[in-house]
């Protein structure tokens, strides 16, 4: 039988969380945006649907950080 | 290129101010701290004296090129309508501060020197005219914002919402570099005359398109527009008070100065491209806004939606990109009176409706929100100023001259005549239509009765509900002449609009 796990350190935990926010936001632009292009080139729209998703991405993106943040700040 | 003595004339209001603020911090660490009123004193004059010198800055208007300092500055009287309405907003937070900041637990020195500086980094921004100017101006704005939005930092409140506003808004500024960047790439260059020369004769490339996105993303966080809005409540809750009247007005006409600008100016030849995004911003802006007021019960958060709402009113301005033609807003009377020129600023022809409706709308949003925290810090109950909306319960009968205030104000926020707000609305809305935007102007109609709804229940309670337990006011005259300017303001401008709206029409011309 193998020990269990020691509970993961509360300021690695911590960093980890912040970490991640530097990523949330390129990468919910990046895949609104690349989304909207390439449906754009489908449907011939170009740039109504890059437009809509680059921006629907940057909101959610966005929208993330805050609730994110707002946990962290209650946390701590 | 160096900058000739007359360029540093022009900016000779911002260097003064700069001046001000650091020697101001200096003074703040050797002043005691029962004599830190100095330090309000000090900072009212150094506004003054800004403002005279910016008086003096419009007299070199027509002597210097519109755009100096090798690009990175505009000297235009657009600019100087929003400098000038941006030290008005600073000098009333200050007088709200007196007392309020004053009587605290926390020291004021610094408190002054921040509100000074983040004024600085909005008349940059007003007369930002290269991207490394404007960001650079929007940062100086944004790190005392930050600073002064956590002020009170033992009250959770105020802690979190510095913390949030720290957060959020390093991300904002992220994303608006991003934007810029994409926009440099594409175009090759900095400066919005060269962007919009670039765009003016190229397709519009993804790249500029997604570039063109988030620099409106990062402009829709400074604005408090949706989806970028979810800050503001909690900000404007949080920080001290005159900080968050202050939030509410100065940054925000700072921000639609720039935005203003960088659309108008850089973008405006691709204007077919992002004027959909601005649309569904509006569109967004005034609902959200809006129904949230609905649910507060916090004043400070309604009011807090309600600028949310009002940020999407004022994006209708920047949707009348052209449109009409400049007789109908009396541009040709200006050109025959003044000047036989027919270009005004922005390369535009001056009676741009959409400009006009903008310049016209936040001076009376400027007036009618301060007025609105203003009574807000002059009610004092439970050990928080005027907070909940039952505070202002029987308010008519303990105070009918307050009382009386409030409504204009409230009625003014709603748009209803013979109000500032009415006029604002006015020019808003008919330029939106004059645009072909019909179906955003029929949806801001609805939310300004929306609004009326959250609007009177501070009416009804001060008027017809009986107030519990004794209400005391606080004896500051400085609060009791910051409103009453407002106010006279807010009515004369809703009785005879005709001086503040040619005091616009004549900022439109270069």
């Amino acid at each position: 039988m193998t020990p269990a796990a020691p509970p993961p350190d509360p300021r690695s935990r911590f960093l980890g969380d912040v970490l991640t926010f530097g990523w949330v936001l390129p990468a919910a632009i990046a895949v609104g945006a690349g989304l909207g292009w390439l449906a754009d080139k489908l449907f011939g729209t170009l740039p109504i649907l890059t437009i809509a998703l680059g921006l629907a991405g940057a909101a959610g993106g966005f929208l993330q950080i805050y609730r994110e943040s707002g946990r962290l700040m209650k946390g701590s | 290129m160096p900058a000739t003595s007359a360029e540093t004339w022009a900016l000779l209001p911002e260097l003064f101010l700069t001046a001000a603020g650091l020697a101001l911090l200096v003074y703040a660490t050797i002043v005691q701290r029962s004599d830190e009123r100095r330090i309000a004193y000090l900072s009212i004059v150094s506004l003054i004296v800004t403002f005279a010198l910016t008086f003096v800055a419009s007299r070199l208007v027509a002597k210097l090129p519109s755009v100096v300092f090798g690009g990175m500055f505009a000297l235009d009287r657009f600019s100087l309508y929003f400098k000038g309405l941006v030290l008005l907003a600073a000098l009333v937070t200050i007088l709200f501060s007196l007392r309020f900041v004053g009587s605290s637990s926390y020291p004021s020195g610094e408190y002054y020197g921040l509100i000074l500086f983040t004024t600085v980094g909005m008349m940059f921004m007003a007369s930002g005219t290269h991207l490394a100017s404007i960001y650079v101006a929007l940062e100086l704005m944004a790190l005392s914002q930050y600073v002064l939005a956590g002020y009170f930092k033992r009250e959770p409140k105020s802690i979190e919402a510095g913390a949030k506003y720290f957060v959020l808004g390093a991300f904002s500024s992220g994303i608006l570099l991003y934007g810029l960047s994409l926009v440099y790439g594409a175009t090759k260059t900095l400066s919005l005359s060269g962007i919009a020369a670039a765009i003016a004769v190229a397709r519009p490339s993804p790249l500029l398109m997604v570039g063109i996105i988030l620099t409106a993303c990062g402009l829709f966080f400074k604005i408090a527009a949706a989806p970028f809005h979810v800050w503001a409540p909690d900000v404007y809750e949080g920080a001290p008070t005159p900080i968050s009247a202050f939030f509410a007005v100065g940054p925000k006409l700072a921000a639609y100065a720039i935005f203003a600008r960088i659309f108008f100016s850089g973008f405006g030849a691709g204007s077919a491209s992002w004027a959909a995004v601005i649309a569904t911003s509006a569109a967004f802006t005034m609902v959200v806004g809006n129904v949230g007021a609905l649910m507060q019960t916090n004043v400070k958060r309604m009011l807090g939606y309600s600028s949310i709402g009002h940020a999407g009113y004022a994006l209708l301005g920047l949707l009348a990109y052209t449109g009409v033609p400049a007789a109908s807003y009396g541009a040709v009377e200006i050109a025959s009176a003044k000047s036989p020129a027919t270009i005004g600023v922005f390369g535009l022809q001056y009676g741009s409706p959409g400009l006009l409706a903008i310049m016209v709308y936040l001076f009376a949003y400027a007036l009618m929100n301060l007025g609105v925290f203003g009574l807000v810090i002059l009610l004092e109950a439970k050990g928080y100023a005027g907070e909940s909306v039952d505070d202002f319960n029987g308010l008519s009968k303990r105070n009918p001259l307050a009382a009386a205030a409030m409504l204009v104000f409230l009625l003014s926020l709603a748009g209803i005549p013979p109000t500032f707000g009415f006029i604002g609305k006015w020019y808003l809305f008919a330029a939106a239509l004059q645009a072909g935007w019909v179906w955003l102007t029929v949806l801001a109609v609805l939310m300004s009765a929306v609004s009326l709804f959250y609007y009177f229940r501070i009416a009804r309670a001060m008027y017809l509900v009986e107030g519990e337990g004794e209400l005391r006011w606080r004896e500051e005259p400085a609060v009791g002449w910051a409103v009453g300017i407002c106010l006279f303001g807010t009515l004369a401008a809703g009785f005879y609009p005709q001086p503040f709206v040619d005091l616009a029409k004549s900022c439109l011309l270069r």
